[in-house]
């Protein structure tokens, strides 16, 4: 099992476990995280399941393709940190990795 | 169905086809006027099985069964869109409506820069637009104290923010929607092809005009966009533009004209919105999963089993959303509007690779529908007498909804 945290912009957490081989969507989704939306499905098409990955893990993370660069053009509240979390693919590796919500997805 | 009736049909009935899972299912022959067709769909779950075959229009298997609706929504490896979704399928000079009449991954490439344009950011830059067009709308009849809402009301949002996203005429929104009627409700073929070819040569001069002198808008992204290295060519633009813009209109309108139906027949849930306008986007969700309005079509790409059924290499197949939301097994009491219930997963805009992007602008455009109408006409109903009646075929929705209210009832709103 993989942990993810996933912190509200309150700065409440939770903690929540995924397999390897999830993407940070369905962690979000099977664990009721609402902060999420992901209206395509995980399909890479909306731009609504945007999360902000802590700096401690950003390095462990391949970069975002030219889709995905794309469609975080066309987030509210984008940072550098910013990715679409169904393109976070999960693994040991990344055990604890901590995830910011952000304000708003649509 | 009666021996006769299917001796006459059997001719599209394969023979892998169990005769015990044959019925004379017609879309297009569901309810007549006065009928319910949610009513009729909800019965259909109950009564036939998970999946049959009709012999209509050329044969069809029909899913009539949420989990069933789902799979083959997600496999769109196996029933595919790309020979055509319409049921009965367009005539081959019609041009493929684009992005939905294609496959990945030619599909993905050609959404690209739609998911762009409608998404979050995107939305938000049109609803100030769809905003100002509501009450502009309802300013226009809220003195008169009646209304037809289908036809006064309900498509003229949406196809005003059709024509801001590719940036046409805002005068060319009561021609267009005269032909949009013409190409998706008259029965008769020939108008409707005369209606189509009209449709067509409109698109296709504003193309030229883009590709002459292009702007910012979203016409001028499809007119430019390439695929593979190639331009588009000026079919596929042509068909892009036509489904975008008929994408968005008889959904739209039609969950607009539901709702309105439905508020102006429940006085608690009427109050209720106005009351808590923070219930209103679950309100829309639930109104969403209550009354899902369209059928699709796929073809079977490869021999496969379904529900414990084989399928064949070419089989049809048609994708009704309404079953989704009848379903019992899927939702408890789906027939009752329960605002407070989870909908989440309901099937109305589609799942998978081809799920409606314009979802986030038909979620805005009904909310701001519902805040704005309520704001200046909180009290409605059914003009006395009136008979409802919903279109059968792939797109449902009321033919017509006659409103009364009492004038005047608001002093402050605007
Ligand atoms: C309540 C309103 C709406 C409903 C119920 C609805 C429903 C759907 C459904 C079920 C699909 C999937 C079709 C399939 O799988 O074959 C779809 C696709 C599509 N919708 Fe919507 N829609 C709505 C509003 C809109 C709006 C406002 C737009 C445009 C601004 C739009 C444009 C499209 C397009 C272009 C596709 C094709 C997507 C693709 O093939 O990838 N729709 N819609």
């Amino acid at each position: 099992m993989i942990r993810v945290i996933f912190v509200e912009i309150d700065g409440s957490r939770r903690v929540v476990e995924a397999r390897p081989d999830d993407r940070a969507f369905d962690a979000a989704r099977n664990n009721g995280i609402t902060g999420i939306i992901g209206e395509c499905g995980g399909e890479l098409a909306c731009a609504t399941c945007h999360v902000w990955v802590d700096p401690a893990f950003a390095a462990k993370l391949p970069p975002p393709g030219d889709v995905e660069q794309e469609l975080l053009e066309c987030v509210f509240d984008r940072k550098d940190i910013s990715r679409l979390s169904c393109q976070i693919r999960l693994s040991e590796a990344l055990d604890g990795l901590i995830l910011h919500l952000p304000p708003r997805q649509i | 169905m009666t021996d006769a009736a299917l001796g006459a049909l059997s001719n599209t009935v394969s023979p892998h086809v169990p005769a015990e899972l044959v019925r004379d299912f017609d879309l297009f022959d569901m309810v007549r006027d006065g009928e319910d067709i949610y009513n009729a769909w909800h019965e259909l779950g109950r009564s036939a099985p998970p999946l049959f075959f009709t012999p209509r229009y050329g044969g069809f298997w029909v899913l009539n069964d949420a989990v069933l609706l789902e799979q083959a929504f997600r496999q769109a490896d196996i029933y595919c869109s790309g020979k055509g979704i319409g049921i009965p399928p367009n005539p081959p000079e019609v041009p493929a409506c684009l992005p939905i009449e294609a496959d990945d991954p030619y599909h993905k490439e050609l959404r690209r820069p739609l998911n762009i344009a409608l998404s979050p950011k995107g939305v938000a830059g049109l609803a100030k637009r769809a905003r100002e067009i509501c009450i502009q709308l309802i300013n226009d009849l809220k003195d008169s104290g009646t209304c037809d809402f289908i036809r006064d009301f309900s498509l003229k949002m949406p196809m005003e923010l059709f024509l801001r996203l590719v940036d046409l005429p805002s005068s060319d929104r009561e021609y267009l929607l005269g032909l949009a009627h013409e190409t998706l409700k008259v029965a008769d073929p020939a108008r409707r092809h005369a209606a189509i070819e009209e449709l067509n040569r409109y698109i296709s001069g504003w193309v030229d005009k883009r590709l002459a002198q292009p702007g910012e808008d979203f016409l001028s992204t499809v007119v430019n966009m390439e695929i593979d290295g190639r331009p588009l060519t000026q079919t596929e633009r042509v068909g892009y533009m036509t489904t975008l813009m008929l994408g968005g209109l008889d959904t739209v309108g039609g969950m607009m004209g539901m709702t309105a139906m439905h508020l102006a027949t429940h006085d608690a849930h009427r109050r209720h919105l106005r009351e808590h306008p923070e219930d209103i986007p679950a309100a829309i969700e639930e109104m969403l999963r209550r009354y899902p309005l369209s059928t699709f079509a796929r073809y079977v790409s490869r021999d496969s089993e379904l529900g414990g059924v084989q399928l064949k290499e070419g089989d049809r197949i048609m994708l009704p959303t309404i079953a989704h939301g009848m379903d019992e097994q899927q939702w408890n009491e789906p027939l009752a509007v329960d605002f407070g219930r989870s909908t989440r997963d309901h099937l109305t805009f589609g799942s998978g690779t081809h799920r409606c992007p314009g979802a986030n602008l038909a979620r805005v455009e009904l909310r701001i529908f519902i805040e704005e109408w309520l704001a200046r006409i909180p009290d409605f109903a059914i003009a006395e007498g009136a008979v409802l009646s919903f279109e059968n075929g792939a797109v449902t929705g009321l033919k017509s909804l006659p409103l009364t209210w009492s004038i005047p009832q608001t002093e402050n709103a605007g």
